[in-house]
């Protein structure tokens, strides 16, 4: 009658216990996919977003230096610095705030490994053992059936300990879930200050292009211009080709609308050979800078194209968090929590049984 | 006189920079009107540098102080929970208790 009591107790404490013990472990591995995936994508990103970011600063303080540069006689500058405090580099913090997120995930990870459950289950069976030990040591007989006994106790341990794991990682997924969610929002914001630093550097190198490939295309366009047709082989129609088949490809960087058109004027010296060369040499260097120019486009988008998947993978990772956020409140689903306690109800079943069993032999 | 804001900065920056490119991609344009040009591309430039750079600033105080509110919950989390400890005293003061009742036992007879 005891025996039965006892273990309808157990099995309904395991009941309570084995319902609310069960970690969200595919929700789980989803965010660590995700999260490993921005790791994995980030290193790369920020290794330019640090190279920009040094470029840009070095500019400024170029130009500030120029702006300040003295003029007249130069003074001993009496300025000090009075903060001892070095600023954080901006790059480090960054990695150290994607490292911090996978040291929360590895605890996570910890937590749902449920090492700890086997540690105590073996702390359980030692502490039965040493307490027959202490009896049989006061002269008492020892207790029948305790292998099974002990396994009674595993079992019960065991559980208790999932369900504190279950608690833990509960809070720590709630505590830190904010945070992380806030670092996540920061990089993807970051995006665009990277994206902004790059922007500025394309420009800057395509005005430097444009400006070098224009110049070009006047002094070509002032060459001819200088000059009346030549005798014989007028060169004038096959260099306006070349310079306008060098020009199509970047034609939706010029303001002059396309094809431009090379004209001699009268009563100037005649076009000569050594004239065809320099126009020649010119048509070379302003298809090397719409070459050069293309390149600077699809450099840059190259990079607009990572920061997009940088983004994506971002958000991703913020929604798998949020995904396992809700797996936390959500009810576990009925068949794994019932295959669950069917697993542990019949291994419990096995070993009460064994435990009367041996009682009963031992009377 | 209020700040300009990033939007407002970059509104500048883009409808000066389409002016620049205005000049330098017209073959009609003067070598006065390229340099002035230029000039104005730096200036652009050195204004949204500027505020891009202390955006970047502002946001690694921000993660600097994430990272340690989210280091100082991975600190409290407990990997260890207390059972194990707990069992692994009781058998350690079990055993002590025996060893001791042992010798009294011996003492006595």
């Amino acid at each position: 009658m005891t025996h039965r009591v006892y273990r309808s107790l157990a099995v309904s404490l395991l009941v309570f216990v084995a319902s609310c013990a069960q970690i969200p472990t595919a929700e789980l591995a989803q965010y660590r996919s995700a999260s490993a995936e921005v790791q994995k994508a980030a290193e790369g990103i920020l290794i330019d977003f640090a190279a920009i970011k040094e470029a840009s600063e070095a500019e400024q303080k170029r130009k500030e230096a120029e702006k300040a540069a003295p003029k007249g006689p130069v003074l001993f500058s009496t300025a000090l610095e009075y903060s001892s405090v070095a600023q954080p580099d901006a790059v480090t913090v960054r990695r150290t705030a994607l490292r911090t997120i996978d040291n929360f995930n590895n605890t996570l990870a910890t937590l749902a490994e449920g090492k700890s459950v086997e540690a105590v289950q073996t702390a359980a069976g030692g502490a039965v053992e040493a307490a027959n030990n202490f009896i049989v040591a006061a002269g008492a007989a020892a207790v029948p059936g305790l292998g099974a006994l002990i396994g009674v106790v595993k079992t019960l341990v065991g559980e208790l300990e999932k369900a504190g794991l279950r608690e833990e990682f509960d809070k720590a997924v709630r505590n830190g879930t904010p945070t992380i969610l806030k670092m996540l929002e920061a990089l993807i914001a970051e995006r665009q200050d990277h994206i902004t630093l790059r922007a500025i550097a394309a420009d800057n190198q395509q005005v430097k292009l444009v400006d070098e490939m224009i110049s070009q295309v006047q002094i070509l366009r002032t060459l001819v211009r200088e000059h009346s047709p030549p005798a014989s082989g007028d060169p004038r129609q096959d260099i306006e080709n070349a310079l306008n088949a060098a020009l199509k490809p970047v034609e939706r960087v010029l303001t002059s609308p396309l094809p431009i058109r090379l004209s001699y004027q009268d009563k100037t010296p005649p076009f000569a050979s050594e004239h065809r060369l320099l126009a020649e040499q010119a048509v070379a260097q302003i298809t090397e800078r719409g070459a050069a120019i293309n390149a600077n486009t699809e450099q840059f988008e190259k990079l607009r194209s990572a920061l997009n998947n940088y983004g994506a993978m971002l958000r991703r990772m913020q929604d798998a968090l949020g995904m396992l956020v809700s797996a936390l409140d959500r009810p576990q689903k009925f068949d794994k929590v019932s295959e669950d306690l069917f697993g542990i109800a019949f291994s419990l079943k096995k070993d009460i049984e064994g435990f009367r069993a041996a009682r009963k032999g031992s009377n | 006189m209020a700040q300009p804001d990033g939007n407002s900065i970059k509104r500048l920056y883009d409808e000066g920079m389409s002016e620049v490119f205005k000049i330098v991609g017209s073959i009609d344009s003067t070598p006065e009107q390229r340099r002035v040009a230029r000039e104005t591309a730096e200036d652009l430039t050195a204004m949204l540098v500027k505020h891009t750079l202390e955006s970047i600033d502002g946001r690694t105080a921000l993660l600097a102080g994430l990272i340690v509110e989210l280091n100082q919950v991975i600190a409290a989390v407990k990997k260890e929970p207390p059972y194990a400890e707990a069992l692994g005293n009781f058998t350690a003061i079990v055993t002590k208790a025996q060893t001791l009742f042992t010798e009294d036992v011996k003492n006595l007879t």
